[in-house]
């Protein structure tokens, strides 16, 4: 299975920040979900990956092309970023005839029925556009130059849950050409769970957990009982805890528990709050 | 290079728009005052034709900064080389564009003044643009403003004092000119190299800038 992103090694320092020694890759016809909190280097990475920012050290290849050397791999690559990014005194038709002469695969028919189906005015200008409307134009625009690779950051973030719900619906519909591919960043853990094959967790610019998603849902588990129930578990199996007073909530590698504990099922968010607020203490990386 | 040119133009019509409309009010202005036209009664008019088409073209950077268009662009099939030649051919227009109406203004207050004065109005134009260009890609349009005035100002308050001082005399001026008059081609040439020579410097400077800007 040929890769849609492969990242090897990726490292950019910040005075204050550094996104350290990233490796992971996106097989082609899949969705990744990149999460963690903010500031923990989602944006960088991705800015890292469109050549945004020069990289300090590492490797970034798109559709199995570096596009900071070969730019022609962004004709196949679609943006749907956290802020809209088209100039605002123009209307979806004028930016649509601009963008024909940007993208050599530009199909201008496809582009008016994703306007006609987003229920995009075309000629409302852009800065009377809802964070919503700019978001489906951004995926309009994304989609109508033959994208294989879609890469969002934040884009469901901000928008109310119907509008959520549209895009994860654009997405699916998307992903069903073998060959296309989705790199989704956000925080809210939720969406992906809903599309994502893969999940990759970025914590304070390091990667803590790079696998499928239902391999991860499926290994941890919530396990809530007392200090002193907790101290039968192999501190190898708590991935992150948190001490209330009425005991412990616990992340847990759930097939490792002894059987009289009954585990809950945890959600991405779980993870993502264990991993980073929880007690270190007996953690174990993911 | 055309859509980002399409672009531009679409996005800074308004002020295209303004900046006629400003010309329009000075040379109304300068029709306005005094018994007769004069190139003295018109020389605001000018002066708001060369300072418009030298800003003009520095509009479009502002706003592809403020919009998130950098992100886009850079991101897209598009070399960062192209979008800054994008602009320079959007300064070479707007300086053709504002020549152009300066030609316009001249002819419609009687042809008072020379054609070699509307190709001095096109270098410093041009000129202009060579500074602003660069200045307003790496510190933005703020410090640009702040810079185009110093442009002005700086000459002015040095030519003024020269004249107090006497260092620079009517004498002088009228020689000067005189002797442009008497060598125009040596002087065409010469002030067309030089020009031509900042405008391709400043073209290669803002290529380094932008391609070592981060987004």
């Amino acid at each position: 299975m040929k890769n849609a992103i492969e990242l090897k090694h990726l490292r950019k320092e910040y005075p204050t920040f550094v996104l350290d020694d990233l490796t992971f890759s996106l097989p082609s016809g899949c969705i990744l979900g990149f999460i963690g909190e903010n500031g923990a280097g989602k944006t960088t990475t991705i800015k890292a990956m469109l050549g945004l920012i020069e990289k300090t050290s590492g490797e970034v290849l798109l559709l199995g092309k570096p596009p900071h050397e070969e730019k022609s791999v962004m004709e196949e690559v679609g943006l749907v970023l956290d802020t809209g990014f088209f100039p605002q005194e123009m209307n979806a038709l004028s930016l649509g005839k601009a963008l024909s002469y940007v993208y050599r695969n530009w199909d201008k028919e496809a582009y008016s029925s994703y306007l006609l189906r987003f229920q995009i005015e075309p000629k409302k200008k852009i800065k009377n556009f809802s964070r919503g409307m700019t978001m489906k134009l951004s995926l309009a625009v994304a989609l109508s130059h033959k994208a294989k690779l879609l890469i969002l950051d934040e884009a469901t973030s901000g928008l109310d849950p119907v509008a959520r719900d549209d895009l994860l619906d654009i997405l699916f519909e998307f992903i069903q050409e073998e060959e296309h591919s989705v790199f989704l960043s956000s925080h809210i853990t939720g969406d992906l769970e809903k599309i994502a094959d893969y999940v990759a967790f970025l914590h304070q610019g390091k990667l803590v957990f790079f696998g499928e998603k239902d391999v991860l849902l499926d290994t941890c588990g919530i396990l809530k009982c007392t200090a002193q129930e907790l101290e039968a578990v192999d501190p190898q199996y708590i991935l992150g805890l948190l001490r209330h007073k009425f005991g412990v909530t616990a992340l847990v590698k759930k097939y490792y528990l002894p059987k009289e504990f009954t585990v809950e099922q945890a959600t991405l968010e779980d993870i993502m709050l264990y991993s980073i607020k929880g007690d270190k203490s007996g953690k174990v990386a993911l | 290079m055309y859509g980002l040119l399409y672009k531009d133009l679409h996005n800074t019509r308004k002020e295209l728009f303004i900046g006629i409309l400003m010309c329009l009010i000075f040379l109304v202005f300068g029709a306005s005052v005094g018994s007769e036209l004069s190139p003295s009664n018109l020389g605001p008019a000018y002066g708001v034709i060369v300072s418009i088409g030298a800003i003009s073209a520095t509009y479009s950077l502002h706003y592809d900064k403020a919009c998130g268009w950098n992100k886009f662009i850079c991101a897209s099939p598009i070399s960062r080389f192209k979008v800054i030649a994008s602009k320079y051919l959007l300064g070479v227009a707007s300086a053709l564009f504002f020549t152009l109406l300066s030609v316009g203004v001249n002819l419609f207050s009687g042809g008072m003044l020379p054609v070699w004065a509307h190709l001095v109005f096109l270098g410093i134009i041009l000129l202009l643009q060579s500074v602003m260009i660069p200045v307003t890609l790496k510190l933005g349009q703020n410090f640009m403003v702040v810079l185009f005035l110093l442009l002005i100002f700086i000459p002015i308050v040095l030519l003024f004092l020269l004249y107090r001082w006497n260092l620079l005399t009517d004498a002088l001026i009228h020689g000067f000119f005189q002797w442009i008059k008497s060598q125009p081609v040596l002087f065409g040439i010469t002030a067309g190299t030089v020009v031509l020579a900042l405008y391709g410097a400043s073209f290669f400077l803002s290529c380094r800038f932008y391609e070592k800007m981060e987004f």
